[in-house]
């Protein structure tokens, strides 16, 4: 399994099918690069969801 | 736009870009040998990412009279201003992390530190579309740093001369940097390295890796185009590739 | 993001201050023509449209991606520049590629959001 360090979810995201937010990331990367992979744990179901805008940034020890 | 950009602001931001190319590049070229497949579409993701950064640069390049056709398809392979390690392909899992993941981080300082307007907004994007490249290889780094010391050991020692050469020499502080002196960067190249070398120590803490002393880089010694000590370059083939010549027809205009 | 109010150079200028008629019509014809490839939604609809303004039928779009990396990068270009070059009184188009503000989803108006969600997409 790949490891990440921040799979970690700050903002709340609800699957796009059944509005659920017991979700969680799959991947920073989908199959397209504006969308990172999620899955919902209550109708059991993969779904995308659109990247940017939020605040993170990587340290760069500043 | 502005035309108060300095001969070596010029030379460094080829050099990002040359580099990002170059990192596009293997990410695409090495994108299976990534252990999971999960690994393989990140690689792709990045790889185009990348490549959307290169061509912003080239944007720039261009305005500062570096012809973007001449940087996308004229020139050899010695006017490649790319970090060393990213010369050639790496061996293996562990090598690709280290070399590219590494040179994908000290290329992400270099940006990170310019401090001007035509630059504004443009490197916090880069910013923004790295914060996942990061996430990706500071993961594989600390844990192949952990299962696989001695072959992450080797890997850093080909590899860490190389990556701080990119960076710049030790010798140019915030009194000598001449992009810092110019205010083209709010952060010299002394303080870059050691940056550098403290998300170094990050990574390895707590495994068998050592940080290798690092060879102090002569100013004389140091190409300030290349960024780089050692001669080589991409071959030839590589060139053929990047530029697409056997594609062209295919190529959107 | 609405089609009238694409003003939106930087968070401090009046949205609608300044745009002519004709500038409206402009970006009303980018929002009928020009989709984004993956989302069931235009670009102007997206928030990529930062500003549109003419002078003597010369037409500026300063426009951005989501992602610098967007491999329709040329192709939506190439659309905006067609559409505008197909209506009266337009004679160039010029298109500046810029990323002050960096966009964000938080430039999606609600009704954006919903088609969104619709397609399967969370926001």
């Amino acid at each position: 399994m790949t490891p990440q360090n921040s799979g970690e979810q700050d903002v709340e995201v609800s699957c796009p099918f059944c509005g659920s937010t017991d979700v969680e990331k799959d991947h920073a990367f989908g199959p397209e690069i504006s969308k990172s992979q999620y899955y919902c744990n209550d109708c059991e179901t993969p779904f995308e969801r659109i990247k940017w805008g939020e605040p993170d940034r990587p340290d760069t020890g500043r | 736009m502005s035309d108060d950009w300095s001969p070596e602001a010029v030379d460094f931001v080829q050099s990002l870009a040359d580099t990002k190319l170059m990192l596009s590049h293997w990410y695409a070229d090495q994108a299976f040998l990534g252990p999971n497949m999960g690994d393989n579409i990140a690689l792709f993701s990045m790889t185009q990412d990348e490549y959307g950064q290169v061509r912003q640069f080239y944007l720039q390049l261009d305005r500062q009279g570096r012809d973007e056709d001449w940087l996308r398809s004229e020139r050899d392979t010695g006017n490649f201003y790319n970090a060393a390690t990213t010369d050639g392909p790496a061996a293996d899992w562990t090598e690709f992390e280290v070399k590219f993941g590494l040179t994908d981080r000290a290329a992400l300082l270099l940006l990170d530190a310019i401090d001007h307007e035509d630059f504004t907004g443009l490197t916090d994007k880069m910013a923004e579309e790295e914060y996942s490249h990061t996430d990706f290889h500071d993961g594989w780094l600390e844990q192949l740093a952990a299962a696989n010391p001695a072959a992450f050991q080797a890997a850093l020692e080909d590899s860490l001369d190389d990556v701080l050469a990119f960076i710049g020499p030790a010798a140019y502080d915030e009194d000598t940097d001449p992009l810092y002196a110019s205010g083209f960067t709010d952060r010299s190249v002394a303080e870059l390295r050691d940056a550098f070398l403290d998300y170094l120590a990050g990574i390895v803490e707590g495994t068998d890796v050592d940080v290798p002393d690092t060879t102090e880089v002569p100013l004389e010694s140091w190409n300030e185009e290349r960024r780089r000590v050692a001669a080589g370059s991409i071959e030839p083939d590589v060139l053929e590739t990047i530029r697409g010549s056997k594609n062209t027809e295919f190529a959107a205009e | 993001m609405s089609a009238s109010d694409v003003r939106v150079t930087s968070a401090d200028v009046d949205s609608l201050e300044g745009v002519s008629e004709f500038e409206r019509r402009l970006v009303k014809q980018i929002d009928e023509h020009v989709e984004d490839p993956h989302i069931p939604v235009s670009i102007v609809e997206m928030g990529m449209v930062y500003d549109v303004f003419e002078e003597n039928g010369a037409v500026t779009v300063e426009m951005t991606y989501p992602c610098m990396g967007c491999p329709a990068y040329q192709m939506i270009q190439d659309d905006v520049e067609d559409c505008l070059l197909d209506l009266d009184g337009v004679e160039s188009v010029s298109i500046d590629v810029v990323w002050d503000p960096v966009w964000s989803k938080d430039r999606l108006d609600e009704d954006v959001q919903e088609k969104l969600m619709a397609s399967g997409t969370a926001i």
